[in-house]
This record gives structure tokens, C-alpha cells and sequence, in this order.
């Protein structure tokens, strides 16, 4: 139930005093998604200083037969509890990334609330974990309890709600535990709370509750869905950007992002350019030489191969219009470019400037040439052909 | 990482195939007329590597073929795609209707109760989420067929459409980088034949340099004596300026 896991985060958080504040629910908001928080909530209370407590409150969950059984049926479906759940009191903490540091810092924060009365803690952390198997109702109440502090109820409603969880059936708790993980708190405004506090002391608040909660819990149950997939896309988006890890907010990220595409944007434009700028036609197809290796070719085909002076350089130039060079196998590996560059001005060199001819002819020439001058390492000796005006139809050979 | 390069295998393709059938149909193009028909074909090849799956392409295309002369092409690359692309396309217009109605109704009730409730932290908050809806609607403007998209698939069409132009980019760039380091090749080959062999009688040699453009020529000699160390945009930007 990953739903209910920022609900607890908050649960603790506010027993903590909210002395993260904001930005640990933020994290805790993001890191919903991870089921291993389940355990990190466990582990908080696992630690050394309450022992104690967690051995009370373990002893008190397995002698309650009524109360394991809604833990097992309210943890059935989430995994990660029940894997927590029978290793309750021998944790290791969690590597989960932050997740650690946070469950850290709530484990100072609790150790330091445990010096407060040890019973209203143990009486709010079983019902915390009671209500953490119901999943969200005692998180609600914590919250709401928050603004009658002065009332001193937290015993009082702690031990009520427990008694009267006891006491219930079963069913009627399942279904307003079912009824609570649909309506999952969200909102964060204080006076909702406030309006809803009244509820809580009436005796049947959890029936009331849920009737006027739904009502607005589903908005703020679809706007927390909603919040929260917003952010994971931002982060996202933050991998994808460079340059983002710095900016939370979203404003900030979204100029960050409006940048990144306009830049892209640009790039596309002048690279357009340039091509139409190197290229006289636009079909320039000698890319297509490349178009098999560009990617693997292009990693290492700029340091030079170091080829023999006798092997012809090769000045492939193909202007070719109308053919479908994609399609014509050109299966023979292109001497890299910078070949050319350490042709040494020895004997031979070969240059091979051929006008191709949309025929399909072409690339049986070509083949042939290719073979007979690369791959035999040949310079062949070519009669210069008198040039008839454009480069249409003239294989122009020319040897040195 | 296959899935992005084999999307930069068939944007080439598809580009490459653009390309021809842009060429073919006009000869002689300006230097605006063919840089325009390139960067058609590459957003057209961008779209359709993508199998129009997403949003982003298929506007993409709708707004390619909204100028006459661009839907010939577009058409032509696509082939079969363009009709079967064009009945898809009406029903998301009508989507997009009923969208933007919402969203207008919705802002206007959400200025009323803004001005209602005008406590400081209500303003405060206000202004970040206002803020906020401007750099949207930008990002709306930047990215093709986001002005009717809600703001979750907003964001998950412009982490696609990133990824794409930045393997649009690349590919461009190498592709760049190829044609110029050919074109050095060659002329490299012209400059060192003049040097070494001014005795023998190169007529052809001066009919084939002569369909070049000859400050390119000039200039990537220049570049060539320089040497070949900086191969950067800043050469590109050169080689732009001439024509």
C-alpha cells in the first residue's frame, strides 16, 4: 500500500513535533513510492533507547488476537510490512538513499520526544501502529490533534480509539479502514483540520469522519495523486535536464526546462544551416557512406588510420540525385576521412572522383572500383577522360 | 542505451529518404529554400521515427502540413502514414475543444476566489502558482500540440520531446561533421594535385572545382592549413556565413 506510506511519513512526522517541517514531507513525498519506508517507520521505534516501549507494544499487538488479525489483513497487501513486521524489534536500517538520513533524523527527533512522558508516547505509538495497519485514521487524528494540544486528549483519544478499535468488529474497522485508504487526508489547510477536530470527540467521529471526509478527501485525495505524479515527472525532467539538481521549485524548473528545449530548438535551426551551407545540393548522400558506421565508426574513426602510402586516397564524392542510396547495400567499410590527411605526397595517389549515374549499374561500378583500389590496396592507373562540362557522366580517374 | 540509438538510425534513414525526395522535386534551391527543406525533413523524420505514438509528433506533422507548399513533401515522405495519421488527428481536435472550454471556465473561477480570499499567505501563493502557469503556457508555445494538455502529460510530452531533439541534434551534428570533413577531403586532394602537378593539364580539374561554390573552397583551405584540431561549431559558423 505505497498510498499509505506518506501518510505515516506525516504521522511521524508530527510526532516528531514537526521538526522536520517542510522539507522532509517534501522528500517523503517524493519517496513514495519505495516500500522500503515501511520499514524505515519500524525501524524508528526499533531503536535502542525504546526498546522497551517497542517490546511492550509488540507484546501488547501479539497478545491481542483481534488486533493481529486486523494487522495481517490490513498488511496483506503490502509486502514490505510484512516482511517488517515479524522482524520488529531487529532492524538494520534501510540503505535507501535519503530515506536513511530522514529515518535518521526521526530517530534523534523520537529519541528526544521519548524523554517526554514514556506513556503517552507508548499509548500514541500503539495507536500509531494500529492506525497505521487501518492506515491513515490515527495520522489523521494526530494531525487533528495538533490544534487541541492545550485540550490534553492525546491520551485520552489515544486510549479511546484503541479500546474502541478493540472493541469494534472487526469488519466495521476493515471498512472504515477501507474507507480511510480511499480518502486519503491530503490537505494540508489548517482549517479543515480545525473544522474537523470537533468530530474527533464526538464518540462515533469515525462515522461522521468518514462521511463528511469523503467528501472533501476525494479532491484532496485526487489533487495529492495529482501533486504527486507532477513531481516525479519534475524529476525526471531533472535527469534529463542538465544542469537542474540545484532548482527545486517548480517555476525554477520549468525555465530550466523552457531553456534546454529552446536551445534545442536553436541547435536544430543552425545545424540545418550548416548542412545547407556544406552541401551545394541537398541530397547529399555520401553521409550515406556513413549512415551504417556512423555510430560506431564515428567514436573512433577520427583518429586516423594509418594506412600505407600506396593505398589510394580516396576522395569519394558522390553526387547521386535520384537513387535510393539508403537502400544499396553499401556494405564496404569507408576509409575514414582522415586518411586523407596523412597521404603522404609519395608516389601514388589515387583519386577517384566519380560522377555517379542514377542507374542501377552504379553500384556494381562502384563496387568494383571500391575493391579493386581499397582492398587490394592498388592504385590503378586510369586514363583521364576528357570532361565534358558538368560533372554528369564522366568517371574521372587520375593517377600521380 | 539501444532504444536511443536505434531512433537515431531510423531518423536517419527516414531524414535521408526526406532529403531525396526534397531534392528531387526542385533543382537549384537557394541556400533558405534548402535549409528549410532540411530541417522539414528532419522534423518530419523526428516525428515519424517515433511512429507517431506521442503527441508532440503527430502535432508536429499537422503543423508541417498546414503550409501548402510544405504538404506536398510532408506528404510524400509519409506516404500512406499522412492519411492514416489525418483521421487520428480530427478526433484529438475536438479534444482539444473541450479543453480549452474547461480551462478558460476554470481560470475565470479561480480569479474570483483568489480576490476573495486575500489573506498574505493566500497571495504569496498565489503569485508562485501564477508563476508558475506562465512559464506553462511558454513551455505550451515551445512544445509542438502542448496548448491543449493538461499539465501532467505536458510534462511527460516534453521529457519526450527532449530526448528526441537531443538525438536529433546528434545526429545532425555527426552528419555535419561527415559532409565537412569530406568536403576538406576533397579539397584538401584539389590544393595538394594544383601544388604538386601545375605542369599537367588540368582543365577537368577546374571544370569540377568550379561547381563549388568558391569561398567555400577558399575558406576550407584556409581551414585545412589552420589544421583540423578545432572541428567545432565555431567552423561551422564559418562556413554559414558565406552564402
Amino acid at each position: 500500500m505505497n498510498r499509505a506510506l506518506p501518510e505515516t511519513l506525516h504521522y511521524l512526522e508530527y510526532i516528531t513535533g514537526n521538526v522536520m517541517g517542510a522539507p522532509l514531507k517534501l522528500q517523503q513525498q517524493q519517496q513514495s513510492q519505495h516500500s522500503y519506508l515501511n520499514e524505515t517507520q519500524f525501524n524508528v521505534f526499533s531503536l535502542p533507547p525504546q526498546a522497551t516501549q517497542v517490546q511492550q507494544l509488540q507484546d501488547l499487538i501479539n497478545n491481542d488476537s483481534e488486533v493481529r488479525e486486523l494487522v495481517n489483513q490490513s498488511m496483506k497487501s503490502d509486502p514490505g510490512l510484512e516482511n517488517g513486521w515479524p522482524d520488529f524489534g531487529k532492524y538494520p536500517i534501510p540503505r535507501t538513499g535519503f530515506a536513511t538520513t530522514s529515518s535518521l533524523e526521526m530517530d534523534y527527533s523520537i529519541s528526544r520526544t521519548c524523554t517526554s512522558p514514556p506513556t503517552v508516547v507508548v499509548a500514541e505509538r500503539d495507536s500509531v501502529l494500529t492506525d497505521k495497519m487501518a492506515s491513515t485514521i490515527g495520522r489523521e487524528r494526530f494531525r487533528k490533534r495538533k490544534a487541541d494540544k492545550a485540550q490534553n486528549p492525546k491520551v485520552v483519544v489515544a486510549e479511546d480509539t484503541r479500546d474502541k478499535r478493540i472493541k469494534g468488529d472487526a469488519e466495521e474497522v476493515e471498512s472504515e479502514v477501507t474507507e480511510q485508504n480511499n480518502n486519503r487526508e491530503t490537505s494540508a489547510d489548517k482549517s479543515k483540520e480545525n473544522s474537523m477536530v470537533s468530530e474527533v470527540q464526538k464518540p462515533d467521529y469515525i462515522h461522521v469522519r468518514a462521511r463528511r471526509g469523503q467528501a472533501t478527501d476525494s479532491h484532496s485525495l485526487a489533487e495529492r495523486v495529482r501533486r504527486e505524479k507532477i513531481s516525479e515527472r519534475m524529476k525526471y525532467l531533472q535527469d534529463l535536464v542538465p544542469g537542474c539538481n540545484k532548482i527545486t521549485g517548480k517555476a525554477g524548473m520549468l525555465d530550466e526546462i523552457i531553456n534546454y528545449v529552446q536551445s534545442l530548438q536553436r541547435q536544430v535551426e543552425f545545424l540545418s544551416m550548416k548542412l545547407a551551407a556544406l552541401n551545394p545540393r541537398i541530397e547529399l548522400n555520401m553521409d550515406n557512406f556513413f549512415a551504417k558506421e556512423m555510430f560506431p565508426a564515428f567514436m573512433g574513426s577520427f583518429p586516423t588510420v594509418g594506412n600505407s602510402s600506396e593505398m589510394g586516397n580516396s576522395a569519394f564524392l558522390q553526387f547521386n540525385p535520384m537513387q535510393q542510396v539508403v537502400t544499396c547495400g553499401l556494405d564496404m567499410a569507408i576509409n575514414p576521412p582522415d586518411m586523407a590527411l596523412r597521404r603522404t605526397t609519395s608516389t601514388s595517389i589515387t583519386i577517384t572522383l566519380q560522377q555517379v549515374q542514377p542507374s542501377s549499374h552504379w553500384e556494381t561500378d562502384l563496387q568494383s572500383l571500391y575493391n579493386s583500389e581499397f582492398l587490394q590496396g592498388r592504385s590503378a592507373a586510369f586514363p583521364s577522360q576528357p570532361f565534358t562540362g558538368a560533372l554528369e557522366a564522366n568517371n574521372l580517374k587520375m593517377e600521380m | 542505451m539501444s532504444a536511443p540509438s536505434t531512433f537515431k538510425k531510423e531518423f536517419l534513414k527516414k531524414w535521408v529518404l526526406g532529403l531525396q525526395i526534397c531534392g528531387s522535386s526542385t533543382k537549384n534551391m537557394s541556400f533558405l529554400e534548402r535549409k528549410k527543406a532540411i530541417k522539414l525533413s528532419a522534423d518530419v523524420a523526428m516525428a515519424y521515427a517515433k511512429d507517431f505514438k506521442t503527441c508532440w509528433s503527430r502535432a508536429l506533422i499537422a503543423n508541417a502540413s498546414k503550409q501548402d507548399d510544405n504538404k506536398i513533401l510532408v506528404r510524400n515522405i509519409l506516404g500512406s502514414e499522412f492519411e492514416r495519421l489525418k483521421k487520428s488527428s480530427i478526433g484529438s481536435k475536438m479534444c482539444n475543444k473541450r479543453v480549452r472550454s474547461k480551462k478558460i471556465l476554470k481560470r475565470s473561477c479561480t480569479i474570483l476566489r483568489i480576490r476573495s480570499t486575500a489573506t498574505r499567505r493566500v497571495l504569496a501563493s498565489s503569485i508562485a502558482k501564477r508563476l508558475v502557469k506562465e512559464r506553462t503556457l511558454v513551455l505550451k508555445g515551445l512544445v509542438p500540440g502542448g496548448e491543449s494538455m493538461d499539465e501532467f502529460s505536458l510534462l511527460k510530452e516534453t521529457l519526450d520531446y527532449i530526448h528526441s531533439l537531443r538525438a536529433q541534434v546528434d545526429v545532425m551534428q555527426r552528419l555535419a561533421y561527415a559532409s565537412q570533413l569530406s568536403n576538406l577531403q576533397l579539397m584538401n586532394t584539389f590544393a595538394n594535385m594544383k601544388n604538386d602537378m601545375r605542369t599537367m593539364k588540368f582543365t577537368f580539374v577546374t571544370c569540377v572545382v568550379g561547381s563549388f561554390p568558391t569561398r567555400i573552397q577558399a575558406r576550407k583551405l584556409d581551414q585545412h592549413t589552420r589544421g583540423y584540431v578545432e572541428r567545432s561549431n565555431l567552423s561551422g559558423n564559418e562556413l554559414i556565413i558565406f552564402e
